[in-house]
């Protein structure tokens, strides 16, 4: 279980100081696929990067109790478009690095979801297609053999037919201790796709809700965002209203 | 074509002789080749586990050596020119190199206009021994500059090489910064040390390598130090006095 | 094996309940017969695209109604007698009737009106 305790992170200072994530708690259990959702700036990314320690944060991130070292960082994986693959190296060669540096590295699950994305073995990254650079990265974090897995948008530039493949290819390897993040635009695409969806909105959590829940009570996870969001902006609306009131009596 | 050549074979006794041999030499040459090529696999692999994964390492490696080479003859160019300088300045009975020539042109019977070059030509060889003879008529107590003295700014080229080398260290560190952000990956490996392993060995391994140089060409610099002059000339503990001090001024010469 | 490329889903129910409303579906068209195997959980939920929570609750629900029997870790099989046929088939008419007579009674439709409409349109 990866657990957030009121996470903090303020970026810049003074005029241009913003509070990217504000005081944000989470529990992520082993086994759920989870859709990471909010606007952009709304600290997706900088929610994963204090998970994964790469980022000053207030507040704790823990796994299993623990907090994350370097013994047990391997646990996590982690996709991101920014792509965090060595460009000049051939696929063959990363999968020598991951074996050599993950104990857990899957060889059998590397070959099949190369062979799946139809991915050359022996060409640099670097000359893959946008759309092959993306698959690979996703590729490598689902081979290192982590628990947790997290992908911050990793998708940009693929098409909506090796999407719709690879959450496919996803849920049939995906075992049922392994653990899925997967923060994203795509709403209606990844919505039967995931177990649970957690809503951001200028660095807090807005939202928090299974995918059953909803089904329960009906509604769609359109619905429901479009739901929390209109709840935000009405206080806004009511606070306007009531400055406005007092300007008038005054 | 082929036909004419066989039946020269066949009736040549010795053409058979020289083709087998050629193909004995050609199979040596090939042997030779492929365990070169097995080195060279070896090494860089080696190194491709020394740099950061994907860094174009042999580019590098290519210019240090050949920096190294530049530096080395720049030096020499340098320890010459210093020992030269402390060579001439000794007194010496016969007041100037022009009396030594007239000596050298009379006793060898050497004509005006011929060149007088004496080291290591088969021609005048015998000047060789002729040279330190006349050294030899160093006045008494006459004391040729200290090895530290004439040491002194010839190892310069190689701090800048050497700085140069050490910048490559922050040019790998950025390495995961750029094109893609591997750093990501390399924050995530359970062995830590692994980033800075990359990044710093092979600089070391360059800059050790220019150390050895530099030993090196010491050591030939002493040897020379010591050959053209007798040891009369010398003053005594030059070597621990080179270590004392020399060491520290070889680096940075009067001039720069 | 029970094959699902017939089955399309959309966002008129729960998935878990159109799986449900599929297998009930070929029960009372016959295409399911007692003993059929069904997918796996893992991969129906790939062959779907659906999280696998989904899937688990819609086998489960199966299960409870004794449309199908799963030995733990083993396959799932349909088991189905000729009493369970005729329930599932109950229960199937029963909820396109009601829908249809729901949807008659909202536009105002009087009950032999609409038994009239059923004669008209029957053929």
């Amino acid at each position: 279980m990866i657990e957030l305790k009121e996470i903090s992170k303020v970026y810049g200072s003074g005029y241009t100081r913003k509070k990217a994530l504000d005081k944000v708690s989470l529990s992520i259990p082993q086994g759920q696929i989870v859709g990471l959702f909010g606007e952009n700036g709304a600290g997706k990314t900088t929610l994963m990067k204090c998970i994964l320690g790469y980022i000053h944060h207030d507040g704790k991130v823990t796994l299993d109790g623990e907090p994350i070292t370097p013994k047990n960082i391997i646990r996590i994986s982690y996709a991101t478009n920014e792509h965090s693959f060595f460009p000049g190296l051939t696929a063959k060669a990363h999968a020598e690095f991951y074996a050599e540096h993950f104990p857990k590295f899957s060889e059998k699950r590397f070959k099949a979801l190369m062979e799946f994305f139809e991915l050359p073995e022996n060409k640099p990254i670097r000359h893959f297609s946008t759309g092959q650079k993306n698959q690979f990265e996703v590729v490598m974090a689902m081979c290192q053999g982590a628990d947790y897995i997290l992908m911050d948008e990793p998708f940009a530039g693929n098409d909506v037919f090796n999407r719709e493949d690879f959450y496919k290819v996803l849920l049939g390897i995906l075992e049922p201790h392994e653990t899925v993040v997967l923060s994203t635009h795509l709403l209606e695409e990844v919505e039967n796709f995931i177990g649970r969806a957690v809503l951001l909105h200028n660095g807090r959590i807005v939202g928090d809700v299974t995918t059953m829940e909803l089904e329960e009570t009906g509604r769609s996870l359109m619905d429901y965002v479009k739901e929390t969001y209109n709840y935000r902006s009405d206080r806004v609306v009511k606070v306007i209203r009531e400055l406005g009131s007092s300007e008038s009596d005054s | 074509m082929r036909r004419i050549f066989e039946e020269w074979v066949v009736t040549n006794p010795f053409a058979g002789w020289e083709r087998q041999q050629s193909v004995e030499d050609d199979a040596r040459w090939n042997r030779r080749k492929k365990r070169w090529k097995i080195f060279e696999a070896w090494c860089e692999r080696k190194i491709n586990r020394m740099t950061p994964p994907g860094f174009e390492w042999k580019p590098i490696l290519n210019w240090s050596v050949a920096g190294m080479g530049i530096c080395s003859l720049i030096s020499i160019f340098r320890f010459l020119g210093r020992y030269g300088k402390a060579w001439r300045s000794l007194k010496w009975d016969i007041q100037t190199m022009a009396e030594y020539e007239a000596y050298v042109r009379e006793h060898y019977g050497v004509q005006t206009g011929e060149s007088l070059w004496f080291i290591g030509n088969g021609k005048y060889k015998d000047e060789w021994m002729t040279i330190r003879e006349f050294i030899s008529v160093v006045e008494e107590g006459e004391l040729i500059s200290s090895f530290s003295w004439v040491m002194k700014g010839v190892m310069a080229p190689f701090v800048y090489l050497m700085a140069i080398i050490l910048l490559l260290t922050i040019f790998h560190y950025l390495y995961y910064y750029r094109e893609t952000k591997s750093i990501y990956l390399m924050k995530r490996l359970p062995n830590r040390s692994e980033l800075h392993r990359r990044s710093l060995s092979l600089p070391l391994i360059l800059v050790a390598a220019c150390v050895v140089v530099i030993v090196l060409l010491t050591a030939v610099c002493c040897g020379w130090y010591y050959l053209w002059v007798p040891d009369r000339c010398i003053a005594p503990g030059q070597l621990s006095h080179f270590l004392r001090e020399g060491i520290f001024t070889m680096w940075r010469g009067d001039g720069l | 094996m029970i094959s699902f490329e017939q089955f399309l889903m959309d966002d008129s129910s729960p998935i878990y309940l159109q799986i449900i409303g599929y297998i009930k579906s070929g029960i009372v068209a016959g295409t399911i017969r007692d003993g059929d195997e069904m997918p796996s959980r893992r991969m129906l939920s790939a062959l779907l695209g659906v999280n696998p929570n989904t899937i688990q609750k819609a086998y489960a629900l199966l299960e409870e109604e004794g449309i199908i029997h799963s030995r733990s870790g083993a396959k799932s099989f349909v088991v189905l007698d000729g009493e369970k046929i005729e329930a599932v088939r109950e229960e199937m008419l029963k909820h396109t009737v009601l829908a249809a007579v729901n949807s008659m009674k909202q536009m105002g439709v009087s009950k032999t009106e609409a038994l009239a409409l059923i004669g008209k349109y029957w053929s």
